[in-house]
């Protein structure tokens, strides 16, 4: 078994090169006059969440290693570190991510934790920092597991994953519009993240991916950016404050007071943790699908179309 | 990386970025130029109430909605906006008008600035609903 493997935190190596690029984006929408929006605050508490998204991974990381390290020690597998076992895992891995990130819109338990990534109503850089303080919470690191048991050292796993988030940092960009069509078939880009961080009812629930947009493609969760449709970034319902504990915990706080309300049965107070957000015991709420038909009623024009289908 | 080098990374990057964005004139408050602004931004993000009426506030950065059936608040936030809608939510006075201070845990308490005539217009409307 090869238990010494080791690689670098790629994401903190990283940690100047996202500095550099968000300042020449900067730069760029300064002399262009388009490609993106900044604001001091909403920067501000975007790259606070990023600290705090590190500070989180040096205080708690342990216990998703700690987890790691046990299916590697029951493990019989090990399919050693050569190149291409790197490529595959990378490729697996990003589709776990696909699927974590799916279960992050479509359980809200999950969505506590990544509703914070789309707070913020711009779409730039520094976006793509606000990351959650919360993770470890959500027991994703579950989905991890076949890739340990399968024989992929949990070092080789996680630099995989490291080098998913990196990949992410640089579509959250307005500044570059579309690709060559080779490109937007296989690889999430810009355009394709973009309609992920609409709160058009549209784009509800689309574009998972991290890495390979196929997996959206494959699993039917697609939607291409329309022209005709200009991607409105944020929450569903935004959020009125720029303080990062606010940020970090508000969807937490919803959770526990939905379902500490009196008079539920246990099946609702579970249903107010598991089922999509915007699930309610009493209709009072509207889910995506949802907010898609109320769409729909007010523009039949846009059934059948992208993300209406 | 150690742990010395990253923190100094961290937080020379935020605060140079805070300093180089705030100095390029990137922290000014959204305002509303007139209500039609403040009804686009409600309808934005509350399209089922459409506004029936609208008050600005003093300042132009926060303005009451009125709807069938209730009320609501949209205001300025950094350079967009939010609303909100008023269930149960009363504000206090204050010297330069009225806090609203909201149940969900998501929006902090927000300070509307109203000369008197104002505020009594935004209350009169507020006991309306």
């Amino acid at each position: 078994m090869t238990d010494q493997l080791t690689y670098p935190d790629v994401v903190q190596l990283a940690v100047p090169f996202f500095i550099i690029a968000i300042l020449i984006e900067l730069v760029w929408i300064a002399v262009k006059g388009r490609g993106g929006r900044y604001e001091t605050r909403d920067a501000v508490t975007s790259l606070i969440m990023g600290a705090g998204n590190v500070a989180s991974g040096i205080l708690l990381g342990f216990i998703a290693w700690g987890f790691f390290m046990v299916l590697w020690e029951i493990t019989p597998l090990d399919l050693g570190s050569s190149w291409w076992v790197v490529l595959i895992c990378f490729v697996l891995d990003d589709l776990r991510y696909y699927w974590v990130h799916r279960f992050g819109h479509r359980i809200r338990w999950v969505w506590a934790s990544h509703v914070n990534h789309h707070s913020s109503q711009h779409y730039n850089l520094t976006t793509a920092l606000r990351q959650t303080w919360t993770g470890t919470f959500t027991f994703m690191m579950v989905v991890r597991a076949p890739l340990i048991l399968v024989g992929f050292h949990p070092a080789m796993v996680l630099f995989c994953g490291g080098l998913n988030l990196i990949y992410q940092f640089w579509i959250h960009t307005e500044a570059i519009n579309k690709f060559p069509r080779w490109v937007e078939a296989v690889m999430n880009t810009p355009s394709h993240h973009r309609a992920h961080h609409g709160r058009n009812a549209r784009y509800l629930d689309c574009n998972y991916a991290g890495v390979l947009i196929i997996w959206d493609k494959m699993f039917g969760t697609f939607v291409p950016e329309q022209d005709d449709d200009k991607v409105d970034y944020g929450l569903v319902h935004n959020l009125g404050t720029f303080n990062p504990l606010r940020i970090a915990f508000h969807e937490w706080v919803g959770i526990y007071r939905d379902m500490t309300q009196r008079g539920l049965t246990l099946r609702e107070r579970l249903m107010y943790a598991l089922a999509p957000p915007g699930w309610s015991h009493d209709g009072s709420r509207k889910s995506s699908e949802e907010l898609k038909q109320a769409h729909l009623q007010r523009h039949p024009e846009d059934k059948g179309s992208a993300g209406f289908s | 990386m150690s742990l010395q080098v990253l923190l100094v990374l961290v937080v020379g990057g935020i605060a140079g970025i805070a300093a180089i964005l705030h100095f390029m004139g990137l922290t000014g408050p959204y305002r509303f130029s007139e209500g039609q602004d403040a009804v686009a931004a409600w309808e934005r993000e509350v399209p089922e109430r459409p506004a029936t009426n609208v008050h600005l506030s003093s300042d132009s950065r926060a303005s009451l909605i009125t709807f069938d059936g209730g009320s609501g608040i949209v205001w300025s936030f950094g350079d967009d906006t939010v609303a909100r809608i008023l269930e149960g939510t009363r504000p206090l006075e204050t010297k330069t008008g009225l806090r609203f201070d909201f149940p969900d845990f998501g929006s902090s308490a927000l300070n509307v600035r109203l000369n008197d005539s104002d505020r009594d217009i935004w209350l009169k409307a507020l006991e309306a609903q």
